[in-house]
């Protein structure tokens, strides 16, 4: 939920609540008030009845007096029934005749009567449902009114955390410049905005002091790997050496050559990373990939594979060397991922490029094709970059790489 | 032959003065560009092995100089930098050919052999192992007078093993030289049997002894020794 829409909320529900708690209480005041009012007037006139009934010595003259008056009711009660004190009430008659009744025992002609006096309320009942209805239709227009206000006021106050936010969002670590964020006159945002850029920088900074970090490293140690292997050369020329020396000479020998070679593909990935690549030139991949073809021939022919390929002239904006790094990961793991007597199948179009060749289905998740050190086959001597490698070029050349498993047939596929 | 190695890790230069020394050069060594720059203006030599990243210096201006002085002398650059950059550099500004290390002692040797034999000989120098002769311009290969049929692969093949006769050649750096680059991505170790098989075949059915001695798995070893 939005913070605006969060606040809104509860502006809302508690705005309902206290219109359903405050127009009871309302009308029950003004009801009160009235009734009050006509308790007053039921009272004078009870004195002003009272006296002029003292004055009336039989059952008839009551009848002929009351017959002219509306609002009061004699009734002659039983000669021994106890005083009671007066009572008041709201009495609703038929429909919509709302009175407030006056109810008192009165001694005439020496024997108790019950007596009854009855003033209108209808119009001040109207009065106060007109009264409430239109105070609570106030009411409501006047919270509307305040929360649009409240949402507008809001929307511009928080506009500059948006703002950082929506940059935030689209900031990535790889870029070379910094978050631009606006300048905002609120002190707290101004303060979120100082922190956030602080923190980019300083994580952007120490980003780049890592990457070179390991770019340095990895520089640094091809020097003594190239002086392990020239020696070990020197050293296997020795026709003394005993077979069992040999053999662990031989260990040390391709160890050394695998521990160079992973160097190398490292040092390639970070030097991708730290777009250390700027020598974009218009190549065609067509010819890239022809050029590259034959030089697989031998592989190709020991695999027994049938290649197809169907190729279109494409041309990129492509560093060189990168380019062919990636074509020729692509067309080795496809060869090297092959049955024997299976097919390699290259297409390039205008849109994509996919190689494909036969295979068993893939025995683990395939998100993970690309992840560095992945292996299908873990005692394989394959380094698990060469996919790594390939998917880093397509991301520094801006396309998608996406791998499929259909009809025994591994595909992989570089939209460009 | 007189080359001048120009190399600041001294471990390194060691091993490639050793490694060259017994392949019959006469190798001088300089350790920073003030060194090589002397010893380029004062003494003519064959080849020169020049590495990029040196103290005091950039190797591509001690190749510069050599460019000046127009001698007769081969270059070689060699770099810890895989980059493009330098390669393309050092081959504009007039280098012959560009090892990246870590390299093979054997691939540098062979490197310098063809190199001297281009320059020196402009390409008309024939290889010759006992009987066999590989005319190295038309790349035609005979055994005793008699013509042997060779692939691509099993020529350069040829070329390596005679190139480096007597030395032991690892696998890997066998295929290194038959498929560059390619040859890291492959499980290229296996091919390099079936060509050796196929080359030492072809040889002894031309009548030549069985030169290629294979070493513990280690490599091979191309040699008239019969033991």
């Amino acid at each position: 939920m939005r913070l605006l829409n969060r606040t809104a909320t509860a502006y809302i529900i508690a705005s309902i609540l206290v219109l359903l708690v405050s127009i009871p209480i309302f009308y029950f005041v003004l009801h009160h008030l009235f009734a009050k009012q006509a308790d007053s007037t039921l009272q004078s006139r009870k004195e002003f009845v009272v006296s002029k009934l003292g004055e009336i010595n039989n059952e008839l003259e009551i009848k002929n007096w009351t017959r002219f008056e509306d609002d009061i009711e004699v009734s002659r009660l039983p000669s021994d029934t106890a005083p009671l004190p007066d009572s008041i009430y709201d009495r609703i008659m038929g429909k919509d005749d709302y009175f407030r009744e006056l109810v008192t025992q009165a001694t005439i002609y020496g024997n108790p009567h019950r007596l009854v006096i009855r003033s209108s309320m209808l119009e001040n009942h109207e009065l106060i449902e007109t009264i409430v209805i239109s105070q609570a239709l106030l009411l409501a227009v006047l919270l509307i009114c305040l929360l649009l206000i409240n949402r507008r006021i809001s929307r511009q106050v928080w506009q500059p955390f948006y703002d950082t936010l929506a940059k935030l969002k689209n900031y990535s670590i790889n870029q070379q410049t910094h978050l631009q964020l606006s300048h905002t006159s609120i002190e707290e945002f101004s303060e979120l905005n100082e922190v956030v850029d602080k923190m980019t920088r300083k994580i952007q900074a120490d980003f780049i002091s890592l990457k070179q970090f390991t770019e340095n490293a990895s520089h640094e140690i091809q020097t003594p790997l190239a002086i392990i292997q020239s020696k070990l050369e020197v050293m296997i020329q020795d026709e003394e050496l005993s077979r069992e020396q040999m053999q662990n000479l031989q260990i040390i020998y391709e160890t050394t050559g695998r521990l160079s070679k992973l160097n190398q593909a490292l040092l390639l990935l970070t030097k991708i990373e730290n777009n250390q690549f700027v020598h974009i030139e218009r190549l065609n991949l067509k010819e890239l990939i022809e050029a590259k073809l034959p030089l697989f021939e031998d592989f190709i022919t020991a695999k027994n594979l049938t290649v197809k390929s169907a190729l279109t002239d494409r041309w990129v904006q492509m560093d060189a060397p990168l380019a062919r790094v990636m074509l020729t990961n692509l067309i080795s793991n496809a060869i090297k991922h092959n049955t024997h007597g299976g097919t390699l199948e290259i297409i390039l179009t205008e849109t994509y490029l996919t190689v494909s060749n036969s295979g068993t289905a893939p025995t683990q998740p395939t998100e993970a094709f690309f992840d560095r050190f992945n292996k299908a086959n873990p005692n394989s001597d394959s380094l698990g970059l060469g996919l790594a490698i390939v998917k880093k070029i397509c991301d520094y050349a801006q396309f998608k790489i996406h791998y499929d498993y259909h009809g025994n047939i591994h595909t992989l596929r570089v939209q460009f | 032959m007189k080359l001048l190695l120009v190399e600041d890790e001294k471990h390194l230069a060691e091993s490639v003065i050793n490694y060259l020394t017994h392949e019959g050069y006469i190798c001088e060594w300089a350790a920073d560009f003030k060194k090589a720059s002397e010893k380029i203006q004062l003494f003519l030599y064959d080849c020169a092995l020049i590495d990029i990243t040196l103290p005091g210096g950039t190797g591509l201006n001690l190749v510069q100089q050599l460019q000046r002085l127009d001698t007769a002398a081969g270059i070689i650059i060699i770099s810890a930098k895989n980059s493009l950059d330098d390669k393309i550099m050092g081959l504009e500004i007039g280098a012959d050919d560009y090892i990246t290390k870590p390299f093979h002692l054997s691939e540098l040797n062979a490197r310098i052999k063809s190199l001297i034999r281009r320059r020196a000989f402009h390409g008309k120098q024939d290889v010759v192992f006992r009987e066999i002769t590989i005319q190295t311009d038309s790349l035609e290969v005979s055994v005793n007078q008699e013509a042997l049929v060779l692939t691509k692969k099993e020529l350069d093949l040829l070329l390596y093993f005679i190139a480096n006769q007597n030395r032991v050649l690892t696998k890997e750096s066998i295929a290194e030289h038959l498929w560059g680059e390619h040859a890291d991505s492959l499980d290229s170790l296996d091919f390099i049997y079936t060509h050796i098989k196929n080359l030492r075949k072809k040889l002894i059915e031309k009548g030549c002894s069985d030169y290629i001695k294979s070493v513990y798995g280690m490599g091979y070893k191309f040699t008239e020794q019969t033991k």
